[in-house]
This record gives C-alpha cells, structure tokens and sequence, in this order.
C-alpha cells in the first residue's frame, strides 16, 4: 500500500530554506536512495556538501542504503561529498555515466566494477565526436569538443563565457539559449543536434551509442546513467531491497530540447515500483509517474531528513508488493482469519510468531512456539504456549485491512484500509539476524492504540510445563507521538528449553544485542540476509506465477525452521499451530528432512540430531517389546517415547489408532534420512559415529522384527504400511522395502562383527517386497489384489478423505488407497525398484488413491514426473500447493502442513528436475511440463550452490565449488556450464 | 409487543393427539424462545391456495415474530407458507405424535455455510440462553466431503474445532457423519431424544433442493424450525 506524496509542490520549503520541519514529503519509509549529483544533491560543483554528507552518513548507520549517479567522476564527486558512511547501509557511487561503480565505506572508496574503454571504442568516439563536431561547424556553429571522458566524448554547444558553469536553476534560460544558438546553424533543437550525433555514431561503428544531453553538451558515449541504475539495482537486489523500497531523486526527468531529461535515464523496467522524484525546475514538466516538487538540492535534503525523521519516529516502513514474492489477504473475515494467522507465520531460530493480528480479537488465535518445547511428555501434551508478545488493543478496531506476507524478505505488514489519514500500519519481522528475535512496530491516530507493557523497560513473561521446559520472552517496548500518530516499537526475545525453565539472562543479552543493533539495522540485516538465502535457494518460473509464489510460499516455512547448532523437532505443522500437538511423524523424516538437506543443511543436520538424541528412547521401547536394536515411535515429541493417541475419529466415527503399535516403518524412515542426509550435504557421505550406530540399531531392530518361515522366506507381519486405510496387513513393500533397505545399508556401513552383517544380509534377500513379475505390480499388502476393485473417482473426486465418506469397513475392504505406499519405494528407493516398473504400477495405484492424506499430491507429482507424465504431475503439484494457500482440509487454522510443503519442493527438485545425488556425484533428468517452457532451481547439494536452469534444449548448470554432474543416457538436452561443472554422460554411477 | 402465531387448520380428531394441541404447544416453544406472546389463527376451510394466502397476509404484520403450523392433514399449507414467510416457523412434523413440552435439546443440522451458520445463530444462542442443551451436527457426503483426514484423532480435533469457531455459537458441541444429510440428521434426532430441529435454509423445495427438510417433515416426529436465509446470505460460500 502506497501513500501519495501528502504535499504538493506549492507546500514544499522555498529552494534554500533548509530542510528542517519540511514534514512529511513522502510519507513513507524506503529502504535506498538513489540520486543524481548536479542540480540534485548540490546546486553546483563548488558548492558544500556537508549537509548531504552528515545525513547520508546517518542513513547508512540506520541500514538505509544511498547511491549516487553522476556523468561525473570519482575525484569530483568523493571530492566534494567525503562522505565515509558506517554502514550497514552503503554508498554506491554509479559514475563515469554508467561506466563505474565504486563503493564507499568508512575506509574510503573502493571500485566495484568499471567497463574498460577499448582502443576500437576510442576511435570510434572520438571519429564521432569530431565528425558532429565538423558537422555543427559546418553550419556555422562553433562547438569544442571539450573533454574526453572514459566511454564519451563531450561537445560544448555553448562554449561561451557566461555559460561555461550554469547552475541548474538555470536550465531554463540555459535551452533557451542554446536553442537560440543552434536555430541560428539551422538546427530546430538539442534533440536534432542527438539525432545527428546518433546517426554519426551508429554508422561509425557504435550500434549501441548512447547520445545524452544536459542541454549545454552532447555526449556520446557506449554507457549512461541506466547503467549505473542496473548495477546499483543489481547491488540493491542482493540486499533485499526491492524496487518499491526505492526513492529515485533527480532534477532533470522532464524533455529536454527535445531529449529525455538525463535523469529519465534511472527509471529503468529493473527497479519496478520506485518513487521518482523531480527536485529540479523541469520547464517543460516530467514524464508519468515521476512526481515533481522542486526546489533543488534543499528539498533533496528534506527527503532525507524524512527519512531520518521516520526512523526516530518509530514509523512502520513499507514492504515489497511484487505479485510473484507477495502473499496478500484482504479485509477481515473471521472465519478465515485463523488460517491466515498459520499462513503469515514468521519464525526464526527455532521460534515462531503465528501472524494474528496486534489486536488478538477473539476470534483469533495468536501463539508463541519453540520447536522440542512441549508442556509435558504426555500424549495429549502439544506444544508449550509461550507467552502472548503482540497483544494490545485498538480502539475502534480495524474492519478491513489488507496484510502482505513479503516472502523476499520474511517481512509481515499491514494497513488498514480507511479515509482516516493516519491509518492503522503494522510491520514485523522474527529476525534472522537475531535469530529468536520478533520485532514490531505498529502506528495508528494518536488515542487508538492501547499497551500493556511500559515503555522503555524490559518486561519477562514465562510460561513453564510441568514437566520441566518452558519458554519465555523479554519484551521491550518504546513508542513516540508526533502530531497525528503514534507509533509503538517492541522488540522481543524469545528463550525456550524442552527441559529446563527459560532462561531470562540469555533473554535479556539476545534483547541487548537486538536493542544495540536496532530496528532499522536488524531490518536491513533480515532483508539482505533473506535476499541471501532466495540467491541460494530458489525457484524461478516465468510462465507459472501461480506455482513459483506457492513453492517460495513452501520454501519459506521450510526456512522457517532454519536452526543451527541444536537439534530439530519438526512437528507436523512446524511453527506454525499447534496442530498434531508438535509431534514429529514420518513427515519429518521423509518430507521435509529431503527437502532442508537442499535448502538449509545444517538444519537437516538438527533433524538427524533430534532423532540421534532419542536412540536410546527407542532402545528401550525396543527391549520393553522384546526386540533388539532400537524402534523409533511413529509420534515422537520431547522425550521419544511413543506419544501417538490410542483413539480417534474418522469423520465420526470413533475408532482405535493403530498406527503408534503398528506403523513401524518408521524405524527404517529414521535411518534412511540419516544417510539421505549424509549422501547429500557431505561430500564422501560418511556417516558419524552416532549415525552409524543407528543404523546399526535400527537394523537389529528388523533382524529381530522379522520371522523367517520354515521354506526360508522372511516376513514382516501386522503392520500398516503409509496407507493407513489397511491396517494390521502382512508383508507390506513399503515397509518390507525399507526394511530390506535398512538392512543391507548397515550390512555395508554400520560398526558390527561379519557374521552379523552376513545375518542381516542373508535377511534381507530372503525378505518379499511383493512384486509380481508376472504382472508387474508391487502388491501393497499380501491380499492386496483380492479386495474389491474400487476406483477413487466411483466415489468421489480426489483428493477426498474416502474412509469419512464411504466408511472405514468399506474403504478397508478395497483397494482404495490413502496415499502413495508401494510407489514409496520408487520414490525413496529408485534403485531397489524393479527397473522400469514405475510407470505400470503408478498406472495401477494411481486410479485407487484418494490422496485423503496432506502429503499424497505432492509425491504422486514427484512419481508422475519421474514416470513422464509431467503435466499429470505439474497438477498435482498445484494441488499439494493449495493445500494450505486455499486450506482445502478445513485444518489449515491449525498451522500449516510442512509435510507437504517439503513433499512439494521435493517434486521439483526430484521429480521434475530429476535431481539425485550418488557417490558425491549429482545426477539430473529433468522433465519440464509444457506449461513451463522454461525452469530455473536454486539448491544446496555436496556443500555447493547449485543453479540448473532448462529452457527449450538447454540446461545450464553452475555450481559454487567444482561439481561432478552426470546425465541420463537418454537426456534430451544440451549442456553448457560456466562454471566448474563437469558433465558426465550415461547415468548415475 | 411481538407473538407467535399457532396456525390452526382442520383437526384430525382421529389422530391419537390433536394437531391444535401440538401446533399450541410448538407456537408457545417458538414463542419462549422469541420472547414473544403466542396468539391463534384458525384457518377457515378452503382451496388450499386460498389458505395459505390468507395466512401469509396475516402472518406478514409486523408483530409476527414467528408462527407454528403442522404438516399433517390431508392439505397442509404448511408447504406454501414455509417458502415464502419471511420470519422463523416452527412445523410439526407429518409423523408427529407427541405435544412439545418445552425445549430442552436442540439440535443444528449445519452444511458447513456461512449462511446457514448466520441464519441459525440467533435462534441458537436463544436455545442456549433458555438453558437448553444444543449440538450441531455435520453430515458429510459427496458434496462437502474435506479433501483430507490425515489423522483420527488431530484431524478431528482441528477440524471439529474450526467448524464449530466458524458455524457454530460457543458451548455448541460438534456431531459429525457421514451418509446422506437428510438421513442422518432425523437419525441423530431420533437416537438422541431431541425436542427440536433448527434449520435454516433458502425456502426453494424444487427438486434437489432442501431434502433436510423435506424429509424432517414427512419423515421425522421432532418439530423443526425454519430460519429463512436471505438470498444475499445464501450467495455466502
């Protein structure tokens, strides 16, 4: 939401009356400035500086970045500006008119880039420059060719005394008399005399010649100030600030003597949604959509002080509002607000803030979640809830607002829609510059806010489980009042224990730090540091805008769980509800653990870590089952004792849960994400000593799991298989696969005696996984094929919860499916599938599933791809996409599903890029459907940043580090690398 | 001063309990929970067209807060007059045999739209306040079935959860079927002795429309009240 400019010219300081108490120009918050030199910052080149110095200076301490673009060079401008800013906001000098780039910091300034003149474009300047310069003489007009300058040459029209250094508040007059002079030589205006010199310049050589004018001279050159604008846009970019957060500053917007103004040169397509702002005369106006209000460099310095002025004012700054990065709810609708407040979510640091509104209406549900931080050990203990933080009130309430989720930069905001003038606004952030760290800043008409906590001081809350954890936070409040608004500031840190109570001094030295760094500054630091991680990890879809904003909207909350240095307990719904009470299921494991090992790795790391620090957990439960080895519960939470619930509904009908006796290929899932974890984030894939004695665990587990008939055959009896619509079912593949997996994996890796590993070897050839040569098909169950040949569609549309509709007996009774289960082994293990035996056996059990689990569309896309059908798979991935964004489960309000969110990345980047890694080696097969003409993803493989980008025949991959990449034989595309990439043809090793 | 208007048409005295007596006691039911006086419109005999013309003008004064009308007889206008009332009307159902003794739990069939959920609050919230206990009941089908049930025990809970926040008054509980709606909801009134349904709805009875209460009225023994839904709320998902 944008606000006009609130004065019009007529309003403004009269040009050298200073900026102090100029208002509001702007009436918002930008995160750069970027600004022309001459006429806009100073009126001359002789003139101090200091004024622009002293504020851009401040600017910069506040993480608001400057960028200065002049024709000019380093000596004239760093000369006169001497500016040494401390950061984190930069200063970027765009000079030489877009042939450099210099930046400055306190240590002075430093080349970014320059483009080289080259001995063929010096003579061709300078054949240009003299041959217009013969021209205009030819008429009768002297000229000089007055300087040379790197990538141009100059010719003075007016080489006469009185205008050798017109001011720019001269520029009226200045055309005047130089259209004066020219009609004298037959020249109608300035833009004949660029018209010619472009003519010149084009036949000698310069295809690309860039004739500009500041109404005294005409350059041509081979770069201008759009130069300058794309590199500094570039740079902007990389700090997260997007073209919206930008103020473009000028004084020449408007024609010119026939030429675009010099500075209608920086609004370039690049920096999309920038203010531009004319401080110049502008005699003959400025173009659409730059605004115009004069008054020189002193109104230049009043939109500065602005800038300043909010900052100290505590007001809410503005976010993105690119369609493609932006998640936007409008108007208050209480039945839905609960599902927003899952979707708006912010977390970092293994902490999350669910998006309610500041004023917790009744009908919301604010929370405050620490991942592993439960309120007991017990089965009907969920995630501890933390202490409310964002509570206030707003008298009236707001009745319709519009609130942006930025995913570019994990920036939550809000506006209230209203006639009011000073509308209620809201911004927050979880800071992953601090990470645990919410801050907030909230501006209303002055009376409408009301607090709890006193400003300026520290205030704890806590709250304690009684089984020993707790969580509290540390809030500090400060708030101003101007003459309409009041703004309200808190920033809060958040300290949380599985097991012990929070801890208020590590609270209050994150909250000191936080304070110390301030709300500017740990703003510029979240955009920059996401603009970091969208660079490493991303999607790009030109033709899908849909699909691409629902997989960055997936890919954030997967970010959101980005945890260093500790374990991770995902629950179901991460940190975003308190759906599943934060237990951690085969989700974790199986869904998203794949997809952190390529977005975060060392957050796939605490994954591993949350489940090594339970093995003696399922030890126990092991030997309390007269088992060896060690059991994983299929419900886990702080202790990894089995926490799943013995009873439940379907629709409603009560029934007995069986899944926390009998779902036991959990145990395998555990020990397959270990090394899934290990053969893609480390390089040789060698597992640690903890890993590998799981794996040996849980390999003992199935040794003595299994029963081994008397003709020698093995058998896993009376399980439930990922299809939870067939319960207690002999010799489920999925889970007889994963077993099998998980014994011949620690037969190769795990620390035991030989004859062991022989044991488990013999054990797993001997165990069936239920495929059919004959038929080709994985029987899911044994008995699977005699049920009654239901289709899904006989009964309803999928996706559809089919044992609520048609009833548990029923739906037991047939081969309907609730998700992918035989087809898991193609998915988790491609290569102990039978080899082409995806395709017929998705062509079979596809038509029987009724994907009435959250985390079935997504797998099935991955398959479909895997098996060529990408549009088949493209509409599922769509579907698992909506899951949450339309809550198509009715249970979205409960938080969101991170398993389908992982499964959903997962079908990108497994199953239409084809992407696997194999003895330190990544392969890729992609398949692209034919609504995506063209695909880039972004990943983190084997400790390297991977781009593959496919378009038509070709693929591009580079990577960070030197990359082996191998391809199928039959891919169909070209390859190229600029990069250490090294292709190897054929197939995986 | 609003009332409640008991319709009275021809009594079938071979009717083990008379239909005067049960449309009384179901007006003084609606009246009670109205805050309303009752007051009695004996219906002359006459083409039943006539009929229910005469009474939708008599029940269209402004002091009508809500009638009362039986299905029963051998030419209820109870059909005609319940698509086009405009305020809430208790029916007593064609296999009724009993006389309302006040109300004491109330059930909601509720198809899980905003409109039905906002026609039916008040009137809910006035069972609740006359101290009676209300539950709503969902039934899925084909039409409404979600999408998922991930889990027994948490996808009911949320879901349940989130149903009764978005349809339902507080301190409502939350059945769920499964089944056809029409079916199950006079199942649950039947298995659970409830002493009233409220309903509310679109007033269209063509074909394919309202089986609810088409067949809690020929079907059912439980009095319904009709909650009419505007067409602006109906457009509501």
């Amino acid at each position: 939401v944008t606000q006009p400019l609130t004065r019009a010219t007529p309003d403004l300081p009269a040009p050298g009356a200073g900026s102090r108490g100029a208002g509001e120009l702007l009436g918002r918050t930008v995160g750069a400035v970027v600004f022309d030199w001459d006429g806009t910052a100073v009126p001359t080149r002789r003139a101090s500086a200091r004024g622009v110095r002293t504020r851009l200076e401040r600017l910069s301490a506040l993480g608001i970045h400057t960028a200065v673009v002049s024709g000019t060079h380093l000596g004239n401008i760093d000369g006169q500006l001497r500016a040494r800013p401390p950061g984190p906001g930069r200063l970027l000098l765009g000079l030489n008119r877009g042939s450099e780039l210099f930046e400055v910091t306190a240590a002075g300034p430093t080349l970014l880039g320059r483009r080289d003149e080259t001995p063929d474009v010096t003579q061709q300047l300078d054949s240009a420059a003299a041959a217009v310069s013969s021209r205009l003489r030819a008429a009768g007009l002297h000229v000089e060719v007055v300087s040379s300058r790197l990538n141009r040459r100059k010719i003075d029209l007016i080489p006469e005394p009185g205008w050798a250094d017109p001011p720019k508040a001269r520029i009226g007059e200045l055309v005047a008399a130089v259209t004066q002079r020219l009609g004298r030589a037959g020249f109608a205006s300035v833009g004949e005399v660029a018209a010619l010199a472009t003519a010149v310049a084009v036949q000698g050589g310069l295809a690309d010649a860039r004739v500009t004018s500041d109404a005294k001279h005409i350059e041509i050159g081979v770069t201008d100030k759009s130069d300058s604008m794309r590199s500094i846009r570039g740079h902007l970019d990389r700090l997260g600030v997007s073209g919206e957060l930008v103020l473009v500053v000028g004084d020449e917007f408007g024609e010119l003597g026939g030429l675009p103004g010099s500075d209608a040169l920086l609004v370039v397509p690049e920096n999309r949604g920038s203010i531009a702002v004319s401080v110049g005369v502008e005699p003959l106006g400025v173009p659409q959509g730059v605004r115009h209000v004069g008054g020189g460099p002193a109104t230049f310095r009043a939109l500065l002080d602005e800038q300043l002025h909010r900052s100290t004012r505590l007001r809410v700054p503005e976010i993105c509002d690119d369609p493609r990065w932006t998640i936007v709810e409008r108007g208050v609708d209480a039945a839905r607000h609960r599902v927003t407040e899952s979707l708006f979510t912010v977390s970092s640091g293994g902490v999350g803030f669910r998006g309610s509104v500041e004023e917790a209406p009744g009908f919301g549900h604010p929370l405050l979640v620490a991942a592993g931080v439960y309120s007991g050990p017990g089965v009907t203990d969920g995630l501890l809830h933390g202490p409310d933080v964002v509570d206030l009130q707003l008298r009236p309430p707001v009745t319709e607002d519009v609130r942006t989720l930025d995913l570019r930069t994990g920036v939550l905001h809000r506006a209230e829609v209203s006639n009011d003038g000073d509308p209620v606004r809201s911004v927050r952030f979880a800071s992953i510059v601090e990470p645990g760290v919410l801050a907030m800043r909230i501006e209303a008409s002055t009376g409408r806010i009301h607090t709890h906590p006193t400003n300026g001081s520290d205030e704890w809350a806590a709250v304690t489980s009684p089984s020993g954890g707790g969580l509290g936070a540390l809030a500090h409040q400060d708030s101003r009042r101007s003459a309409r608004v009041r703004s309200v500031q808190r920033i809060i840190a958040v300290d949380g224990s599985p097991t012990g109570p929070p801890r208020v001094a590590t609270a209050r030295r994150t909250l000191a730090r936080a304070k110390g760094t301030g709300f500017e500054r740990l703003l510029a630091g979240q955009r920059s540091t996401w603009a970091g991680r969208w660079e490493g990890v991303d999607v790009r879809i030109p033709e899908d805008p849909e699909t691409e904003l629902g997989l960055r909207f997936a890919l954030f909350h997967l970010w959101g769980l980005s945890l260093k240095g500790s374990e991770l307990a995902v629950g179901a719904r991460a940190l975003t509800g308190s759906g599943y009470s934060g237990h951690v299921f085969w989700d974790a494991d199986v869904f998203v653990l794949p997809a952190l090992c390529t977005i975060d790795p060392p957050a796939a790391r605490a994954v591993v870590d949350y489940r090594l620090n339970r093995l003696a957990a399922a030890r126990d439960r092991a030997r309390a089952e007269g088992r060896e080895g060690s059991r994983f519960p299929w419900e886990s939470a702080v202790d990894g004792r089995d926490v799943t619930p013995e009873a439940g509904y379907v629709g409603g009908e009560q029934v007995p849960i069986l899944t926390g006796t009998l779902e036991e290929h959990i145990t395998a899932d555990v020990a397959w994400a270990v090394v899934h974890q290990a053969i893609w984030t480390r390089p040789g894939a060698r597992l640690t000593k903890n890993e590998s004695l799981l794996l040996r665990d849980t390999a003992r587990y199935w040794a003595s799991r299994i029963t081994t008939d008397p003709d020698g055959s093995a058998h896993i009896r009376g399980v439930i298989g990922p299809d939870e619509y067939h319960e207690r079912v002999d010799d489920n593949a999925f889970t007889n696969a994963m077993a099998r997996w998980n014994l011949r994996t620690a037969a190769h890796h795990a620390p035991v005696q030989e004859a062991e590993r022989a044991a488990w070897s013999a054990l797993a050839e001997a165990l069936a996984d239920g495929y059919d040569a004959t038929s080709g098909l994985y029987e899911q169950f044994q008995g699977y094929f005699d049920l009654q040949p239901l289709l899904v569609r006989e009964i309803a549309e999928p996706p559809v919860a089919a044992d609520v509709l048609a009833g548990r007996e029923v739906i037991a009774g047939s081969q309907l499916i609730k998700q992918p289960d035989a087809l898991m082994i193609h998915h988790l293990l491609p290569d102990d599938a039978v080899p082409g035996s995806l395709r017929h056996n998705l062509d079979f059990y596809a038509p029987r599933t009724a994907h009435g689990s959250s985390l079935s569309p997504a797998v099935m896309a991955l398959l479909h791809a895997r098996a060529g059908q990408p549009d088949t798979a493209l509409n599922l991935l769509r579907l698992s996409l909506r899951i949450d964004l339309d809550d198509l489960g009715g249970t979205t309000s409960a938080g969101v599903h991170i398993g389908a969110c992982g499964g959903a990345w997962q079908a990108v980047v497994t199953g239409f890029l084809g992407a696997r890694v194999s003895r330190g080696w990544l392969h890729l097969d992609p398949i692209l459907p034919s609504q995506w003409p063209d695909l880039e993803v972004r990943f983190r493989c084997l400790d390297r940043d991977v781009r593959v980008r496919v378009s038509d025949s070709q693929m591009v991959v580079n990577a960070s580090a030197p990359l082996t990449v191998t391809l199928s034989p039959d891919c169909r595309y070209q390859t190229s690398t600029s990069t250490q990439v090294r292709f190897v043809p054929g197939g995986m090793p | 001063v609003t009332h409640v208007t008991a319709v009275l048409e021809r009594d079938d005295e071979l009717r083990p309990v008379s239909v005067d007596r049960q449309v009384v006691a179901a007006a003084e039911a609606l009246a009670h929970l109205l805050g309303a006086d009752t007051l009695r419109l004996r219906v002359p005999p006459g083409p039943s067209s006539d009929r229910a013309g005469a009474v939708l003008e008599a029940l269209a004064e402004e002091e009508v807060a809500g009638s009362a009308m039986s299905a029963r007889g051998p030419e209820p206008i109870c059909w005609d007059v319940i698509t086009q009332i405009a305020t809430p009307v208790i029916v007593v159902p064609r296999n009724s045999n009993q006389v309302m003794r006040g109300v004491s739990h109330v059930l909601l069939p509720m198809d899980g739209t905003q409109a039905t959920a906002a026609g039916v609050a008040d009137m809910a919230q006035r069972a609740l306040d006359a101290g009676a206990t209300v539950v709503g009941v969902h039934v899925f089908d084909t039409g409404n079935i979600p999408a998922f049930w991930d889990q027994a025990a948490y996808s009911h809970q949320e879901w349940t959860r989130e149903f009764a926040r978005r349809h339902l008054p507080e301190a409502v509980e939350l059945d769920l079927r499964s089944g056809r709606p029409a079916e199950e909801v006079l199942a649950h009134a039947e298995q659970d002795g409830v002493d009233l349904i409220i309903i509310g709805w679109g007033q269209d009875l063509s074909v394919g429309r309202a089986a609810t209460v088409r067949h809690a009225l020929t079907h059912g023994h439980t009095p319904v009240v009709l909650v009419p839904i505007g067409v602006e709320d109906l457009s509501q998902p």
